[in-house]
């Protein structure tokens, strides 16, 4: 009885009942409304808003200060997927994943469809997470300790075999670039003994090196992998976002059904996120991915995934929203937080003066408090679903607007999530760097999601293997949560490997409504696959180098992870090589390459106009870099919108002063970003 | 300015910010002895910096799990078995204190190195993955609050500090200096011990004209004091200690003036290349 009384007392608390329930429910509001446009907007974080929301509570009541936290906190992960799938441009971190399907439906004139997708599948992820919250905080404790390092390394290696069923088809492209994704994870200080790998100290020197120490960021290659190859995409077409129009299918009420339709998947993801979520040190990045690939493996069709298809975008958008609610469990229940999230949020509690733990679940005490956490998340998530509802078929025409005039904006958001990651130039590049990797991969048909599920993964893994080893020797190897774990590995390769089986023995299903859109293949010629897979067989061979003559004589046990993985990536990257060297000479003179679809003089105009717009985000980022964000906004958008886009001097000049309005008042003189001076004001001692 | 640990924000700091004033840099007062060991990452002489201040000072302490069977330093001492601490990596008090323990005082810590952070190493405290581990005090007061409190195997038990605190878990704690006999081990470990005093320190890059670093330790000296920052922090579970920049530059001094002996017994904190 008393717990119903808390839990009905919870929900009373953030309600405008009470002169309380006001304070509190205006904070929420208020919450919402940043939250709203921190997962909209790629360069802020969901994470370092928070902190920058903490020093607001000292002077609210406990409630009022969570219900304004986690008021902003849980509707992020909602509105990024707006983004994402909008703009092919992750508004978080944790919504990477919805891009994949998403932003493809997009394409197909389907936005509506899967925004109604995304944020019903994100409402059923975040009531999902706060149960779950309500739920599992008496059973918190043994939940969470009975995974040990071990049974972690064990799931991490669950997660990787998920590469198999993202390879879109072709299992050795699909791990090689896994492999990929791991191995870029080990770039940096290794977590052990803190020896620098492969920061290339000697080819570009100590600044740019010490950069590297920090390692790869998750935001920065997300955003160089999707966007860069969307934007060149949007230019290369010469259309809007979307190629067909906004349709019937368009609507959002389609992708609400769509939800109910695959009810169960969305259940399970919505399971599987909180799982991941309650995972110290795994959160909604993980949550998401795992989702996505459960969401292609357990599909009787695979070949309709990255091409636009519904499951695609209702399972991570479950996933990353029920995460929120699984991650505030263990700090809820015994004061640990388990993500960078709720470490701020932890701080809000001693502000408070609120000990997490066992007092969270005393009704003589805190349970009320604990109770209201989960109604904020619903409450939040519902009056954020039904806001974007109102708006969303408004919204997603913005992807019927020719591309010209979306592309200047579209480059601003990449730069300021890739600069805001870290705020660092440095990340910028990493963004044009993962770009081109992103576009060449597109245009050799090598899926990108393997890559990140990698990268994701990488330091997990590393981390959790040597930590076992340490502390139990082998004998991690008998314990019955790893057996068990070891099985369902062994479970799902078998799973997966006849599903491969299966699907080549079958002629390829007709699906309706899901033809791919045609590629137009700039690199036609068949020389250029083999060359690409001849780089990755290089870049391992160098990686192998370095471990061996670099990282090995520094210490051994930081070596051996790059060594366990470079060995067998380097014969996939020579397995692949093959591959192609060997269809390339199979294929007959003048016979069309595979997905060339473009007859030669639109292939012409296609290059130049790759060629255009690689040249215009390169000179975006050299603008930014040279004169500053401040001044490269509006000069380069102008530049952009007149001579590239060919529009009129007075829209022009509009849209440039819009995109240097926007940027200026949010990122610089509301949040003062410290965003660094032009390097040739600097040399021209112009602000001396 | 985040990366390498706050290295990036030094090397910043020292290199490219403009020392007109404005630009102050926080980083972890590690990289001084960092220098003093001859790291060969730390490429700036942290003498030239100019030192505002810092808010506080670190106490770091040990704890252990009551699951060990052990209650104090004695009994761990006595018991002369392995035990296992959690640590996050090298460079921080989880990794180097049970270290300069096991030198200086025949311990037979084993650090168990790759936790993510502290939430992480509490989490395998409690699943006795590991026994124990080394950090701040006033970060143990605050985060283990729960374990502190507890009973049975799940009691976290603080069995040796830094400095006198007058919280009742470690008023009667031994001392690291008062347990280290030898001369030359408290000469190293009073080395290591010298960046626990001034912690989160703010700087000024080289050049910052004298006045204006001036005017900048008279605003932090005055803000450290102001009663509503003060307030602040205590509802924060923050403690403040202010430290003057003029008290910092002389722990800098002492620091880099490491004696040879100190420098080989210390040398183990840093990777280096194998011959």
């Amino acid at each position: 009885m008393e717990y119903i009384d808390a839990f009905y007392g919870g929900l009373i608390k953030i309600l405008p009942f009470t002169s309380q329930g006001q304070q509190a429910f205006f904070f929420m509001l208020v919450g919402i409304f940043i939250g709203f446009w921190v997962g909209i907007l790629p360069g802020l974080g969901g994470a370092a808003t928070l902190a920058l929301m903490l020093p607001f509570i000292y002077k609210m009541d406990p409630t009022s200060a969570f219900a304004f936290l986690l008021g902003s906190n849980s509707v992020t992960a909602t509105t990024g997927d707006i983004t994402s799938i909008l703009f092919g441009v992750p508004g978080e971190g944790t919504t990477a994943s919805t891009i994949v399907d998403g932003h493809p439906m997009a394409k197909k004139g389907e936005a509506g469809r899967a925004l109604g997708a995304a944020l019903m599948s994100s409402l059923v992820g975040a009531i999902f997470g706060a149960f779950v919250l309500a739920l599992a905080i008496p059973i918190a404790s043994p939940l969470v300790l009975s995974i040990g390092s071990p049974e972690f390394f064990m799931l991490a290696l669950l997660g990787i075999t998920f590469v198999g069923s993202l390879s879109g088809g072709n299992i050795v492209k699909g791990l090689m670039a896994g492999g990929l994704g791991l191995m870029i994870s080990t770039i940096g200080l290794d977590p052990i003994r803190g020896v620098p790998r492969f920061t290339f100290e000697g080819i570009l020197g100590q600044g740019p090196s010490i950069f590297l120490w920090d390692g790869i960021d998750l935001v920065a290659v997300t955003i160089g992998l999707f966007a860069i190859p969307e934007i060149i995409d949007l230019a290369v077409k010469g259309t809007s976002i979307a190629r067909e129009k906004v349709g019937k299918l368009g609507g959002l009420m389609e992708g609400v059904k769509d939800t109910f339709r695959h009810w169960w998947l969305v259940l399970k993801c919505s399971a599987l996120g909180a799982y991941v979520g309650i995972l110290p040190g795994v959160g909604g990045g993980t949550a998401q991915w795992v989702a996505y690939a459960y969401a292609v493996q357990s599909s009787p069709n695979r070949e309709r995934f990255g091409k636009g298809a519904v499951e695609g975008v209702l399972g991570p958008g479950a996933a990353n929203n029920s995460a929120r609610g699984g991650d505030l469990v263990t700090t809820v229940a015994f004061g640990i937080p388990s993500s960078v999230s709720t470490a701020i949020l932890f701080g809000a509690f001693l502000i408070q003066g609120i000990v997490p733990g066992p007092d969270m679940l005393n009704p003589a005490k805190h349970l009320t408090l604990t109770f209201s956490f989960v109604w904020i998340i619903i409450v939040a998530n519902i009056i954020t679903v039904a806001v974007c509802f109102l708006f969303l078929n408004q919204l997603a025409k913005i992807t019927n607007i020719r591309g010209s005039l979306l592309i200047p904006f579209l480059l601003l958001l990449i730069y300021l999530g890739g600069f805001t990651a870290k705020n660092a130039l440095g990340d910028m590049i990493m963004v044009l760097i993962f770009g081109a990797l992103g576009w060449l991969m597109v245009q050799f048909d090598w899926q990108r999601p393997p890559l990140l599920v990698g990268l994701v993964l990488g330091t997990i893994t590393e981390r959790n293997f040597w930590i076992s080893t340490r502390a139990y020797g082998a004998g991690w190897l008998l314990h019955p949560g790893v057996l068990i774990i070891a099985a369902l590995i062994i479970v799902a390769i078998v799973y997966s490997v006849r599903q491969l089986l299966r699907e080549k023995n079958q002629q390829p299903a007709t699906v309706p409504g899901l033809a791919t859109e045609p590629q137009i293949t700039m690199l036609s010629s068949p020389v250029y696959r083999p060359l690409f897979a001849l780089f990755f067989v290089a870049l391992f061979v160098y990686v192998l180098r370095e471990t061996f003559y670099e990282i090995r004589p520094m210490e051994e046990r930081a070596a051996l992870f790059p060594t366990v993985l470079g060995i067998p990536c380097l014969a996939l990257a020579l397995f692949v090589f093959g591959q192609e060297l060997f269809n390339t000479l199979r294929s007959a003179p003048g016979r069309p390459n595979p997905g060339e679809t473009a007859s030669s003089p639109e292939r012409t105009v296609a290059r130049r106009r790759v060629v255009s717009i690689a040249a215009w985000t390169l000179g975006f980022f050299l603008a930014i870099w040279l004169l500053g964000f401040v001044v490269a906004v509006p000069l380069a958008s102008f530049l952009y919108f007149r001579f590239a886009g060919g529009e009129k001097w007075s829209i022009s000049i509009l849209l440039s002063v819009m995109a240097w309005v926007v940027f200026y008042g949010l990122f610089d003189y509301l949040l003062h970003l410290p965003f660094p001076e032009g390097a040739l004001l600097v040399w021209l001692n112009l602000f001396g | 300015m985040t990366g390498a640990g706050s290295l990036i924000a030094a090397n910043y700091t020292y290199y490219s910010a403009k020392p007109d004033g404005l630009f102050v840099g926080i980083w972890i007062s590690g990289f001084v002895l960092r220098q003093a060991l001859g790291d060969k990452a730390i490429r700036f002489d942290t003498r030239n910096f100019g030192w505002i201040g810092a808010p506080t000072k670190a106490t770091p302490s040990c704890s252990i799990m009551a699951h060990t069977g052990l209650k104090s330093l004695k009994d761990i001492l006595a018991a002369n078995r392995e035990l296992k601490m959690g640590s996050i990596g090298p460079g921080t008090t989880y990794d180097d204190l049970p270290q300069l323990l096991n030198l200086t005082l025949g311990t037979r810590f084993k650090v168990i190195s790759g936790y993510e952070g502290t939430s992480t190493i509490l989490v395998a405290m409690r699943r006795k993955e590991v026994d124990g581990a080394c950090w701040g005090w006033e970060s143990v007061r605050a985060t283990a609050r729960p374990m502190l409190d507890a009973q049975g195997d799940d009691k976290l038990i603080p069995f040796l500090i830094h400095r006198r605190e007058p919280d009742l878990e470690v008023k009667d704690l031994p001392l690291v200096t008062d347990v280290i006999k030898s001369a030359d081990h408290l000469s190293a470990y009073k080395t290591w011990g010298g960046t626990q005093e001034f912690q989160r320190p703010f700087t000024v890059p080289p050049g910052t004209p004298k006045e204006r670093l001036e005017l900048l330790r008279k605003g932090f000296a005055a803000a450290m004091k102001d009663p509503e920052f003060i307030a602040e922090a205590e509802k924060s579970k923050l403690e403040t200690t202010y430290v003057s920049g003029e008290e910092i530059e002389k722990y800098v001094g002492d620091i880099i003036a490491i004696t040879p002996k100190a420098k080989e017994l210390l040398s183990f904190l840093m990777t280096q290349p194998k011959k």
